[in-house]
């Protein structure tokens, strides 16, 4: 390697930091444009948005061929092996996460410029200035390599979040979100920051390769104990089954824009930091991926029968998203190379499906003033344009071939079948069919079911929206159409960096490294069995649908589910520390065993 | 029940992880032994805490200040006040069903209970709420500051009136006070710097508010002044980073002369970002603060406002305000 490329990577290194800085610099303004006028601010999210996906969009070629970019912020670089100074590191897995985070978030200001414009010049000034500073938060947990700073962009993400959910103060159901948000992300929060700072105390490191060094060969009684509250107050923000209490009604409450931005991203940045312990960290002990496996697919089956029985057409999908993040973490949790990349790849997936139904959700109700499925009927007719793109996100979900959620969830499949785990498998598909079921009978009555009620007031899309709605369902065939090419460049080197914890451990003390990347993976597109799983969970989920399509609410299993969700913030937070109790309990058994 | 053996449960995990814990005897870690190492020699600071927390680790409380600030943003906008909008928004719209689900009896009150409103407690609250919102609340006769009052009238006493020994406590004690926030910040006694000086400066102003009454910092306190001037500061700690990309080579370097140790300036960006972070700390305290005391949190539908686009619905479900009129 000549030395001219020496010189041009470092430089490139340093830039790491910058995507965030961009984002919060242009949160920094928003409040002081709002003075002025009501789309100024959005306008500089918008610019903000672009200008750091730019920036990341610098990093992808040197990072998708293997190489993790490290730099330590201020120049404060390790002495041996011991590291005081923050670093940041672009490994495949959080580069795309980054990535994902700010292409969407453009998507999503444009759409709120179109979709919100109207809206008070203050109110707008303060709205645009918290999503950047969520999106800057996102960015930076993506990326940094440090424990603490992690924890400080969580509380960045959490902070910002709940005025989001309480926006429009005129509706009573806001503000109990935002207090319920408050309480149980506080919690959530809690547990990271005394996970970490057991951590240092035991281990004496904050750097996340230093940590993983330190914690070899195996994690002790402490160590597994901080791992547990870390995964608690992680899954709490990934809204996984039993921490997700929250995650219903702040999705309903907030603005379409914003609870888009919940689903499609924030939840995520729960599953970032889960991955990051647990993999790069801890190394993946057998306790811990079987601890993920069980919260995972009891998500991915709960959430998606609680979604099944809802009314809200918002609420439904936020059920839907607990049990998407279920499928994530049980894909992750299957630890090899084919399921990892296969939960990587639903991640970045379920950010571009969900973010698409979340903003359909949020077009029907900011021009019709309804959200219940029992008040709506017909819309198809009315915003043909809004029912086609529900429709591609619904396909894409249920799995079905073009569409990306195909290949993720059939990769998962996959993977489950080769580690031979057959109960994980058979309950994924279960869920997969309650998905289709409760999306299906969403789509039905909402948009081509008889109309109800009146004909609702209102207006139709307007064109960013459009263009918002064009560019999501865009990337969801997209991902669908070109795996190989996907898993080749992006969710192979993914994997291979968070299955290899002691190369990436070593690469991001000595401030750079490579991996070598493992053999292509390959997902056959036309293999007759997966094709043959996906239509007939689809088709199983659409004989549901078909069941509840009329005024009958399900009954049987839903039922005694619904009623554990009594609203109140107590019981949430019960559930919270129950399951961190069943986490820490879990960890210390497997380990025993 | 189920929630004391969950606490307990709670309680367990974190004593058993606290027991595992190394005791006050132990080394220190090499990280911690870093930090006193390089605090003299390399920042010329005799104070180790500040240098990790803005300079070696500054990126941290670089995270903190935005932090804040998604704090103190998040309570303007919570506590803020109607704004005019253009078009329809669907949400308000969903509103009036819920507010009538949340509180049912707002509309058989108001045809029940008349023009008595006796027994319907919310809706005269409302009422005196919106008269005192509108400036036709009886205070009228009340002097500009305390300090005008004639003493000892036998008067009801008044929110404002202090005596003249915690007037006159409050003015010895706020300026010194005030000094000592900024020694935090100029001298950085461990732990030092801009956020604990910030707070310190954050409780002068509510003393002297609190002494002496809204007139006396009336002047200072304005949103138009305070939220710049916060922006300002976080947008210098901004520059502060970005500078040290341009000239040192990496996001939150060093770039600033380390005079030597015990001098104003020795600790290089540290004693610069301490006192861009006072500004932003004290201002954005400042406006949170005053931002919960002055709300007015009623997002019931006015019926004098005739909302625009809410005629739909702007009819029936609002409180029981209008039986008082």
């Amino acid at each position: 390697m000549s030395t001219t490329s020496l010189t041009s990577t470092s430089t490139l290194d340093s830039l790491l930091p910058l995507p965030a800085v961009v984002l919060i610099i242009g949160a920094t303004v928003c409040p002081l444009l709002g003075r002025v006028s009501s789309r100024a601010p959005v306008i500089v999210a918008v610019l903000a948005c672009g200008t750091a996906s730019g920036i990341l969009a610098l990093f992808a070629p040197a990072v998708y061929s293997g190489r993790l970019l490290v730099t330590y912020l201020g120049g404060w670089t390790p002495k041996d092996g011991a590291a005081l100074g923050i670093a940041f590191a672009a490994d495949p897995f959080g580069l795309s996460y980054a990535l994902a985070v700010t292409v969407v978030s453009l998507v999503l200001t444009v759409f709120t410029l179109s979709m919100l414009g109207g809206l008070g010049r203050r109110e707008l000034g303060g709205y645009a200035c918290l999503f950047l500073l969520l999106a800057a938060a996102l960015v930076g947990i993506a990326l940094t390599a440090d424990a603490f700073n992690m924890f400080v962009w969580l509380e960045v993400a959490a902070l910002a979040s709940y005025a989001l959910t309480g926006f429009f103060l005129e509706r009573p159901t806001a503000l109990e979100a935002a207090f319920k948000i408050l309480v149980l992300t506080t919690i959530g929060t809690f547990c990271v920051f005394v996970g970490t700072g057991i951590l240092y105390a035991r281990y004496g490191a904050l750097n996340l390769g230093q940590l993983h060094h330190a914690l070899e060969p195996r994690a002790g009684v402490v160590g597994l104990l901080a791992l547990g509250l870390v995964i608690t107050g992680y899954g709490t923000k990934a809204g996984l089954i039993p921490f997700h209490g929250w995650l219903a009604d702040a999705h309903t409450a907030a603005p379409g824009p914003v609870s888009a931005m919940f689903s499609g991203l924030m939840v995520s940045l729960g599953v970032v930091g889960i991955a990051r312990f647990a993999f790069l960290v801890y190394g993946r002990p057998t306790p811990v991926l079987g601890v993920l496996m069980v919260v995972g697919v009891v998500s991915a089956v709960v959430g998606a029968l609680l979604s099944l029985g809802q009314d809200d057409l918002k609420r439904l999908l936020a059920y839907d998203t607990v049990s998407q993040i279920g499928v994530v973490t049980a894909g992750l949790a299957i630890g090899t190379r084919l399921g990892v990349a296969g939960g990587a790849y639903q991640l970045l997936n379920h950010t571009l499906f969900k973010t698409l139904l979340f903003l359909c959700a949020g077009t029907v109700l900011h021009t019709t003033g309804k959200e219940r499925l029992s008040e709506l009927g017909g819309l198809a007719r009315k915003m043909p344009l809004v029912a086609a793109a529900f429709l591609v996100g619904v396909l894409a979900i249920s799995g079905l071939p073009p569409l990306n959620g195909y290949v993720s969830v059939g990769l998962i499949h996959e993977g489950l079948e080769e580690t031979h785990q057959y109960v994980p498998l058979a309950a994924l598909l279960l869920s997969q069919a309650v998905t289709v079921a409760a999306l299906g009978r969403a789509t039905w009555r909402v948009f081509f079911g008889p109309a109800r009620g009146p004909a609702p007031a209102g207006e139709s899309a307007r064109p960013g929206m459009v263009a918002g709605f064009l560019a999501l369902a865009t990337l969801c065939v997209a991902f669908g159409a070109v795996p190989e090419l996907l898993l080749d460049r992006v969710l192979g080197p993914a994997a291979d960096w968070l299955l290899d914890a002691g190369d990436y451990g070593r690469s991001v003390l000595a401030g750079g490294g490579h991996v070598t990347l493992g053999p292509a993976l390959t997902f056959d597109y036309l293999a007759p069995k997966s094709l043959l799983v996906a239509l007939a969970t689809a088709a199983v989920g659409v004989l549901l649908a078909r069941r509840y399509a009329g005024d009958r609410v399900p009954g049987g299993l839903v039922t005694p589910l619904r009623r554990l969700h009594t609203g109140s913030v107590n019981d949430y937070a019960s559930f919270l520390v129950a399951g961190l109790l069943l986490v820490c309990g879990g960890l210390l058994a497997g380990r025993l065993g | 029940m189920v929630g004391a053996v969950l606490s307990l449960g709670f309680l367990a995990v974190l004593v058993v992880a606290l027991l595992g814990l190394p005791g006050d005897r132990a080394p220190l870690p090499a990280v911690a032994r870093q930090a006193l190492e390089m605090s003299l020699p390399v920042w010329h600071s005799t104070e180790p805490v500040n240098v990790v927390v803005y300079g070696v680790r500054g990126f941290d409380t670089f995270g903190e200040t935005f932090l804040l600030l998604a704090a103190v943003v998040g309570v303007i906008l919570l506590a803020r006040t109607r704004e005019p909008r253009a078009g329809f928004v669907g949400e308000e719209e969903a509103a009036g069903p819920e507010q009538r689900a949340e509180d049912p009896g707002a509309e058989g009150h108001q045809e029940a209970t008349g023009q008595g409103g006796e027994g319907n407690e919310e809706g005269t609250a409302r009422t005196a709420e919106r008269a005192e919102q509108t400036g036709d609340g009886g205070r009228r006769e009340a002097p500009l500051t305390p300090d005008d009052e004639p003493l000892g009238t036998p008067a009801p006493e008044r929110a404002q009136g202090m005596s003249v020994v915690v007037r006159g406590g409050i003015r010895t004690a706020a300026p010194l006070l005030a000094v000592m926030g900024l020694y935090l910040v100029a001298w950085g006694y461990s732990p030092g710097g801009g956020f604990p000086g910030g707070a310190v400066l954050l409780g002068v102003v509510l003393l002297v508010y609190a002494a002496l009454g809204y007139g006396a910092i009336s002047r200072v306190i304005r949103p138009g002044l305070l939220e710049p001037l916060e922006l300002a500061g976080a947008l210098a700690i901004c520059a502060l980073g970005l500078v040290g990309l341009a000239v040192a080579g990496a996001f939150w370097a060093n770039w600033l002369p380390v005079a030597p140790a015990q001098t104003i300036r020795s600790g290089g960006i540290v004693q610069a970002f301490s006192v861009a972070e006072l500004v932003e700390v004290s201002t954005g305290l400042t406006l949170a603060v005053f931002g919960l005391l002055g709300m007015r949190h009623d997002w019931t539908p006015d019926p004098d406002d005739g909302d625009g686009d809410g005629n739909g619905n702007g009819d029936n479900h609002r409180g029981g305000s209008g039986g008082g009129r």
